[in-house]
């Protein structure tokens, strides 16, 4: 094992090929991942943009036909509606999911006592699969289903809580509400409970009363995490679909058409994946804003 | 609010407000677990009960006749599958993902950087957005309607979120033991099987309660994909019994509870851990 050659090799080895050794080995490693993301990832994003500028129905050749399908989807009252349903919801979801969830974090956090079984149970919802649940909570809205017993008193017909184009959206975001709130507000209470407990202690001792210290010391302190709850909701709620598509399925009257319903509907249901991926280059750009931020967060947090 | 007694790891004495907040708790509790108690009873429930009115509370008398029902409409072979998808999915991503992940903790190589966003990027495409290009992609490589269609589906799909997770755990560990085991002319796909991966059992575990989750619970894509009643995962052969069959609530109650089963028992026995593993990849704490 003297010979020369042997030698030479063991002396040069550590400082050259250590590092080109590290090159080689982190593009192997990164490799089947990358190629994996360019070929189902990457470009079936390039042949959505491509099919929405075509007339495309599976069953014949793709046809060019420039910005139709886009001057469509800003034209046509069905797509507008969706639209506006898709604002609806993420405001009259999110809102009411952020403060329900912020209220429940500070009260548990104010009670010491039993918080554990309250966050479990809080999260319980949250581990329901969607499909479940949403199957679940169509029973209790069935006419004389559960619901309308409970509300007999007062509504002895029953209420039409998702045939009615009225209720149906409040309905159905009543659902996800309830399926995920305890998701926002575990992260929530988890930090208030990194906050230092002497500011509290000194606000406490300098006078300050609940409310006072609610909004002066806890709040203030708690805006990165609920900066990144409301982004997170948001995200979520634009792409809300398994509780639509079970309870509504956009109905009734469209009145819970959302963008992501009216994408699925319009691709397999009528068959024109040119409009439905116009309407999906849309939602996607939605998205790229709220997960930009999103990602800048991250970055704050990382460094 | 303004009665709400912020005073922090003091339990002290029960005031008039902490009683009314304990109730409010409660109340919420019961709330939250509610609809999941009454679809237990109506799954034990028969038919003529299920439907009754006013709605009977207790099953009288209780049954397991739905769950028999569920099971001859095809119930194993829904859970079988989902269980194998989801399974598969989650060695494909521990595998690929600590493999991209080290590189990217560790390593510095030309175009890390360019790798890194490029494979943190894709969460910023949601599934749905890409449902029309990856069915025809899928169509033209005859994965319609196969169990290699979904997995490589969920596969690119979890990626993205497992490396972020798995290449925030490797940034801290600390890498003199790498550095020894290099000097020591260790290669690098040894120092990442025999150092790394075993100091890393929480996030790999983490990561893969999260992709088992995500793909056992996936909709929208496995009823595209899905044509023939064989091929239907749990979630879709679920919501296609109650349209295509028309079966009783008794029934889709007990297949519900059966699929929700596997997630409820991993909550269960995991709790405070499931949590954090589930918010790991918004928290990154």
């Amino acid at each position: 094992m003297t010979n020369p050659p042997a030698v030479v090799a063991a002396a040069w080895r550590p400082r050259i090929s250590y590092l080109t050794a590290q090159k080689i080995w982190g593009v192997l490693f990164v490799l089947p991942v990358l190629l994996l993301f360019l070929g189902f990832r990457l470009y079936p994003m390039l042949r959505a943009v491509e099919i929405s500028f075509q007339r495309y129905d599976l069953l014949s050749e793709p046809r060019w036909i420039g910005l139709d399908n886009y001057i469509f989807i800003f034209t046509n009252e069905r797509v507008l509606n969706s639209f506006r349903v898709t604002a609806l919801f993420i405001v009259g979801q999110t809102v009411p999911l952020v403060l329900i969830a912020l209220v429940l974090a500070i009260i548990l956090f104010s009670l010491p006592r039993f918080r554990r079984i309250f966050e479990l149970t809080f999260y319980f919802p949250v581990v329901m699969t969607t499909v479940v649940a949403a199957l679940i909570w169509l029973t209790l809205f069935y006419p004389r289903g559960l619901l309308d017993q409970l509300v007999a008193p007062w509504f002895p017909q029953g209420v039409p809580w998702l045939t009615s184009p009225v209720l149906a959206l409040p309905s159905v975001i009543a659902v996800d509400i309830w399926k995920s709130t305890g998701y926002y507000m575990i992260i929530l209470l988890a930090g208030l409970l990194a906050i230092p407990n002497e500011y509290l202690e000194a606000a406490s001792i300098d006078g300050a009363g609940s409310w006072a210290r609610v909004r002066h010391i806890l709040l203030p302190l708690l805006r990165p995490q609920l900066v990144f709850v409301v982004i997170i909701a948001l995200i979520n709620t634009v792409q809300a679909f398994d509780s639509f598509y079970v309870l509504t399925r956009g109905g009734p009257a469209d009145a819970t058409r959302i963008l992501p319903i009216e994408i699925y509907l319009r691709a397999f249901q009528l068959l024109e994946m040119g409009r439905a991926a116009a309407v999906s280059m849309v939602l996607f750009a939605i998205l790229v804003v709220l997960s930009l931020l999103q990602f800048r967060l991250f970055r704050v947090e990382d460094s | 609010m303004a009665a709400v007694p912020v005073s922090v790891r003091r339990t002290g004495g029960l005031s008039y407000g902490r009683v009314l907040l304990y109730a409010a708790m409660l109340l919420v509790g019961i709330l939250s677990v509610l609809p999941f108690v009454w679809a237990l009873l109506t799954s034990l429930k028969i038919e003529r009960q299920v439907y009754a009115f006013p709605p009977q509370i207790l099953p009288d008398p209780a049954t397991l006749y739905n769950y028999g029902r569920a099971v001859d409409h095809g119930l194993l072979l829904a859970l079988f599958n989902s269980s194998f998808i989801s399974l598969a999915t989650v060695g494909l991503t521990l595998a690929a993902g600590s493999l991209a992940a080290y590189p990217l903790a560790r390593l510095r190589f030309r175009g890390s950087q360019i790798a890194l966003f490029l494979i943190i990027a894709p969460m910023m495409i949601p599934g749905l957005v890409n449902l029309v290009p990856t069915y025809i992609v899928m169509a033209k490589l005859g994965l319609l309607d196969s169990y290699q269609g979904l997995i490589l589906i969920y596969w690119v799909h979890s990626l993205p979120l497992s490396i972020w997770i798995l290449r925030g755990f490797f940034q801290t560990l600390p890498g003199e033991l790498e550095d020894a085991a290099a000097v020591d002319g260790a290669s690098r796909p040894r120092i990442l099987w025999s150092i790394i991966l075993p100091l890393s059992q929480p996030a790999l575990a983490a990561v893969a309660l999260l992709v088992f989750l995500n793909s056992w619970n996936e909709f929208v894509i496995a009823s595209i994909m899905t044509s023939s009643a064989v091929m239907r995962t749990a979630q879709v052969f679920l919501y296609l019994n109650m349209t295509d069959v028309g079966v009783n609530w008794g029934e889709m109650m007990a297949s519900g509870l059966a699929i929700n089963l596997p997630v409820l028992a991993l909550f269960l026995l995991l709790q405070r851990r499931f949590i954090a593993g589930l918010t790991a990849g918004s928290l990154r704490a």
